[in-house]
């Protein structure tokens, strides 16, 4: 039953349904550039040759807050994913050394959501209101993309605990790394996948996770700032 | 934002649970602080308040050198010892290939300022008690990683944190199999040189 597949297809499409993440996208883009990606039709040549990485000194430029705020857009999709799936009950559908990963997870994820506010204080982007589009309704569905966004974000966070001016945050960065480490490991173990990918886990850019995300068309409609519609779920 | 960052600090005891209570200010000081790294115990490290060198580096990596030695060695050792379930032993197959490379990696790094490996000596611990040793074993290491990761220069912080999440993978791996929970908690805490380093002599003897 045991499977070595080491890589699992990452499924974050649709899921950005008021364009934070394409907030942050712009942030790492360019405000024109990120504003053209909203506007121009998907699939065509001109959104492909804009996708194009950024320089690193645009990425660089981030600076502590920008980083942080990159890494709490994920963990407020991480809270809500986990969150929703239970809402809706697909959790409790789920066997029971499943469930009791999938709420493990969420509270984590809650946590560090929790956590990264408190650190940016004002600085904090706000919740965004995610669409899950049925993913978070079937519990196959739900498991596998857990599984690749557990692997991504320590991707994510492998590549930032060294970027940081302040040391703090990178001390902070390696205990929450960690525990997405942990998160990804026992999500494959319990999904029939060898739970190390290799030796190292390879970091991620910044930019390089965004492209990601932009790859799997999350970039439905333009961005809004801020949603007029009372958040279903904050996680 | 400064005094909030200090709210986040790994600490050695009480790691946040992540278990729903409201997490004010004071609240997560109290979870979190514990005097964070200072208060893991680095004997003979600076703090990560001091400046970053080439030679706390040194000091940082031969120790984290001697904790992938000893799961490199313990892997290899319960291997040749047999009698692990199949599912143990594909754990200390593939873990074992990980830790053989973390020694590398980490030798690398140090060049000749790597320090040479301790005899080991392990006993029933990879046999009868293989599983229970080896949460043991990777809860040190991760505490280890996580009480010196930030005090290391960013380029050697930067390749240490590759090593570090794997080390996290093999811990909830074969808590897993063990039937106890992977993760534990919502932040890992860091464990103390004194601690880690109780662990190590217990086979060194």
């Amino acid at each position: 039953m045991t499977s070595d597949e080491h890589e699992v297809d990452l499924t974050l499409a649709d899921l950005d349904a008021d364009g934070a993440i394409g907030d942050a996208v712009a942030r790492l883009y360019g405000e024109t550039r990120g504003g053209f990606l909203c506007k121009a039709a998907l699939g065509s040549a001109a959104v492909a040759g804009a996708l194009a990485l950024p320089s690193r000194a645009a990425a660089a430029k981030l600076g502590d807050t920008g980083i942080l705020n990159f890494d709490l857009v994920f963990e407020y999709l991480q809270a809500s994913f986990y969150t929703e799936a239970d809402r809706v009950g697909t959790v409790q559908r789920m066997s029971k050394p499943l469930e009791v990963w999938a709420r493990t997870l969420g509270a984590h994820e809650r946590a560090h959501v929790a956590i990264l506010k408190k650190v940016l204080g004002r600085a904090a982007v706000k919740s965004p209101v995610f669409d899950f589009r049925g993913v978070t309704d079937s519990p196959a569905k739900f498991t596998k993309t857990a599984v690749a966004m557990e692997d991504l974000t320590v991707a994510l966070l492998v590549g930032q605990a060294a970027r940081f001016k302040n040391r703090q945050l990178s001390a902070a960065v390696f205990s929450l790394l960690t525990v997405e480490a942990r998160h990804a490991a026992w999500a494959r173990h319990l999904s029939g996948f060898t739970p190390v990918l290799a030796s190292i886990d390879r970091p991620k850019t910044l930019s390089e996770v965004a492209h990601i995300v932009a790859q799997t068309h999350f970039i439905s409609r333009r961005a809004r700032l801020s949603s007029k519609r009372p958040p279903p779920f904050t996680g | 934002m400064d005094q909030e960052v200090s709210a986040v600090l790994p600490a050695s005891e009480s790691p946040v649970t992540g278990k729903g209570r409201a997490l004010s200010r004071a609240g997560a000081l109290r979870a979190l602080a514990g005097g964070g790294v200072a208060a893991a115990g680095l004997v003979g490290f600076s703090s990560a308040s001091a400046a970053p060198s080439r030679t706390q580096d040194q000091k940082i990596l031969n120790y984290l050198l001697v904790l992938e030695r000893l799961q490199a060695a313990f892997y290899a050792s319960a291997r040749r010892a047999g009698g692990l379930s199949a599912e143990l032993q594909k754990f200390a197959a593939v873990v074992g290939r990980n830790e053989l490379e973390h020694v590398r990696l980490l030798s690398t790094l140090l060049g000749a300022a790597a320090k040479p490996a301790p005899a080991f000596h392990f006993g029933s611990a990879v046999s009868g008690a293989f599983a229970r040793t080896a949460v043991e074993l990777e809860e040190a290491a991760v505490g280890a990683y996580i009480a010196t990761g930030a005090s290391l220069t960013d380029r050697v912080m930067a390749d240490v944190g590759s090593i570090c999440a794997v080390e996290g993978r093999h811990a909830a791996w074969i808590r897993s199999i063990a039937g106890v929970l992977p993760a534990p908690a919502a932040a890992d805490p860091a464990e103390s040189q004194q601690r880690v380093l109780a662990v190590v002599r217990r086979f060194t003897r």
